[in-house]
């Protein structure tokens, strides 16, 4: 195993594919099986016998403790579906300390998940929003669309506003079936509007797994003295003193993160917080081994 | 040790320290622009007030200044009065020779060059003064070495000493620290006889001449008889005045005067006579005879004792020459043909008439020069009680270039140097904050 994928070096590699290769194959290399389920083979119901039925679907074991003849009925068998939901907003274009932007944080964490998923022969798709769905790519299985997909993922360059709530609702929408969507995102949206969508999303029985990406700049204010703050989506600008408002700062941004914990936590959303300073396999690794763990949010 | 300032003015360039103050103040008025994902968090705060208290880069401000500073100051040209600097300014000599150039040295004009020409070496600046009047020399020399850079001054003094060329008064009235030496040029001491004036004669009297002669210190003067040679003096009167008219020759005759030579002339002229197409007096002759004439006693007392009635007077281009009790013009003076005309506002029989003739007499021939005919020198012994050594004298310093405006340049490009450096090294509060963004 890997001992860490630096994000900074990883978003050297021009070779997307060969990024989620590495981090994917550092990452399940600990692991003994992927936590990602399909539907196939699922048990559904008994009905009793009618003529026609296959014998091999009687359950004999029933007959031999009711002398009644059942038949076991099943779900209808598929491969899970996931949708991808990336946030290429302006705030996405802003960089850490490592010079790793957000927006590149979420496309290598992106093409590691589909590298995965793919590998499983599991369907994956990608939207790439910011005021409104700038791409689709609809969701399908083999190794020729996810190359098609990573090199959709590679050409997302940030710019303009958000609206994630129009994207995730979009996203549910496109998911023909149950499916699982992940959205990369810093989450600077209307949060009630975002909110209302999740809920949605959870209700039509998608399972929802965001990745809340921030750089750690954002977290504690790396700004010094005196600054003139411009908001990089708005545009507006804030004369603000550094040193007076980052205990202020501090308090509101982490009522912030807790909001969206708790929120996420309370509709049975996956919530991982994603620092672009974090290696991604570490940061891939913790989704995961959450997921084998606490299993399908559904 | 002390400073000076070659050109003081330019410390006023200190003033330009305020450029690169302002700059920063300026400059600090508008914070570095940074761009960060979202506003939602961060609150407005007015630092506005702090801002202009506090300029940016101290470190880069103090080192611009420091730079200007250094310029301004090199340009003034400043000088550190170090002992070993007064010293050698001390050492500095400034002569002034004054060089007799006296009728009465021309015959050693040759000895004097000489005298003067050995003198020239040694000293840190020389220059010369040649005069005809040693105390006018002395003087002007004072005043020359006044302005001289030097420690020292010394005045040399060179010329045959005739007795009365120098007196202790003009040596009192030069400054105690200026030196004073003397070298004489020996002179044959010839003419101790010569001539004085052709006197001015009247009618069939004849004419005499001064012989004067100088015996040491005893001076005789002879009359001997001589031909008239001079030009006679012409007299317009009325013809019932002829005889009052030679009357007034004989009384001037007798009391004492020139003969006026025989390029110059003189017109009296007495009311009833016609007057002559007149103008200002303009020749220098004339000019200098009027100065002389106005500036009698003798001619202005008679004048001022006047009491007859005056005939009318004329009016310009006539300049009074004297005026009566009541300040009416008595006399008044113009030229006409090349002549001097005098015209007298009374008879020729009048005291006015007699003083004002022979005072325009004395005018018009030029004063002989007495002092050249001096035999006697100045003693020895006088002369070197009036020498005296140059004194330094603090109140003569002046800085002297090139001072130490050199090392100050050096100075302010070791500055610019420096602050190239920091520049580069340490970005300003700007840079770092857009950097840490």
């Amino acid at each position: 195993m890997i001992a860490t994928l630096d994000p900074r070096v990883l978003s050297a590699i021009s070779d997307l594919e060969l990024v989620a290769r590495v981090t994917v194959d550092g990452t399940i290399a600990g692991l003994h099986r992927s936590p990602f389920h399909g539907y196939s083979a699922e048990f559904s119901q008994y009905r009793p016998y009618r003529a026609g039925d296959d014998l091999k679907y009687v359950d004999w074991k029933l007959y031999a403790r009711t002398d009644r003849f059942y038949t076991k009925q099943f779900r209808e068998t598929t491969n899970l579906v996931a949708l991808m939901a990336v946030d290429a907003s302006g705030s996405m274009g802003y960089a850490g300390v490592n010079g790793v932007t957000k927006a590149t944080y979420a496309r290598l964490l992106g093409a590691a998940l589909s590298h995965l998923l793919a590998g499983q022969g599991d369907g994956i798709g990608l939207v790439v929003y910011d005021a409104a769905v700038r791409q689709y790519i609809p969701s399908r299985t083999g190794w020729s669309h996810i190359r098609s997909l990573l090199v959709a993922l590679s050409r997302v360059e940030p710019g303009g506003r958000t609206a994630a709530a129009s994207a995730l609702k979009r996203a549910s929408e496109l998911l023909k079936r149950r499916g699982l969507i992940i959205l990369f995102s810093d989450l600077y949206d209307d949060e009630d509007a975002v909110d209302r969508e999740l809920r949605r999303a959870v209700r039509m029985g998608h399972e929802v797994a965001v990745f809340h990406v921030l750089t750690p700049d954002e977290v504690t204010l790396g700004l010094t003295g005196e600054v003139e703050v411009e908001d990089l989506e708005s545009q507006k600008t804030m004369l603000t003193r550094a040193s007076d408002v980052r205990a202020q700062y501090q308090i509101r941004f982490g009522q912030f993160l807790e909001r969206w914990r708790t929120r996420c936590a309370g509709y049975g959303v996956d919530y991982t917080q994603a620092m672009t300073t974090a290696p991604l396999d570490e940061t891939l690794r913790t989704f995961l081994l959450r997921r084998r763990v606490a299993g399908p949010a559904r | 040790m002390s400073l000076d300032w070659l050109n003081p003015a330019a410390l006023a360039g200190l003033a330009l320290i305020a450029g690169p103050v302002l700059v920063h103040l300026l400059r600090r008025q508008r914070a570095p622009r940074v761009t960060f994902p979202t506003l939602q968090f961060l609150v407005p705060t007015r630092a506005a007030a702090a801002r202009l208290r506090r300029p940016s880069d101290l470190l880069l401000l103090c080192l611009r200044a420091a730079i200007v500073s250094a310029a301004a100051i090199a340009a003034a040209q400043p000088v550190f009065v170090t002992t070993w600097r007064r010293a050698a300014w001390e050492q500095r000599l400034a002569r002034v020779l004054v060089i007799d150039q006296s009728e009465s040295i021309a015959t050693a004009v040759s000895r004097a060059r000489d005298a003067a020409a050995a003198e020239r070496g040694g000293s840190t600046q020389v220059s010369e003064i040649h005069t005809t009047n040693l105390a006018d020399g002395l003087k002007q020399a004072a005043v020359t070495l006044r302005r001289a850079d030097a420690g020292r001054a010394e005045i040399l003094v060179i010329s045959d000493f005739q007795l009365g060329s120098l007196t202790a008064s003009d040596v009192r009235a030069l400054p105690a620290e200026i030196g004073l030496r003397f070298t004489t040029v020996d002179t044959p001491r010839t003419g101790a006889t010569f001539q004085g004036w052709r006197s001015f004669h009247a009618g069939s009297a004849p004419a005499v001449e001064q012989q004067i002669t100088l015996d040491g210190s005893r001076t005789r003067i002879a009359l001997i008889a001589a031909k008239p040679s001079g030009r006679a003096v012409t007299f317009l009167a009325p013809a019932d005045q002829a005889e009052d008219v030679a009357a007034l020759k004989r009384v001037v005759a007798a009391a004492g005067a020139p003969e006026i030579p025989v390029d110059r002339g003189l017109t009296m002229i007495f009311p009833g006579a016609v007057l002559p197409a007149a103008e200002p007096p303009r020749v220098l002759w004339m000019v200098n005879a009027l100065a002389i004439a106005s500036a009698d006693d003798r001619l202005r007392t008679v004048a001022s004792a006047h009491r007859g009635a005056l005939a009318r007077s004329p009016g310009p281009p006539w300049v009074p020459l004297a005026l009566n009790e009541s300040g009416q013009p008595l006399v008044l003076v113009a030229a006409a043909n090349k002549d001097l005309v005098a015209y007298v506002s009374a008879a020729p029989s009048d005291l006015v008439a007699a003083a004002a003739l022979r005072s325009l007499l004395s005018a018009i021939v030029p004063p002989p020069n007495w002092r050249e005919r001096e035999v006697e020198r100045l003693s020895a012994s006088q002369l070197a009680e009036w020498t005296r050594a140059a004194k330094p004298s603090a109140a003569r310093w002046t800085p002297q270039p090139p001072g130490d405006a050199r090392w100050l340049w050096g100075l302010a490009l070791l500055l610019l140097l420096i602050e190239g450096f920091a520049r580069r090294a340490y970005p300003t509060a700007r840079e770092e904050q857009a950097h840490a963004a």
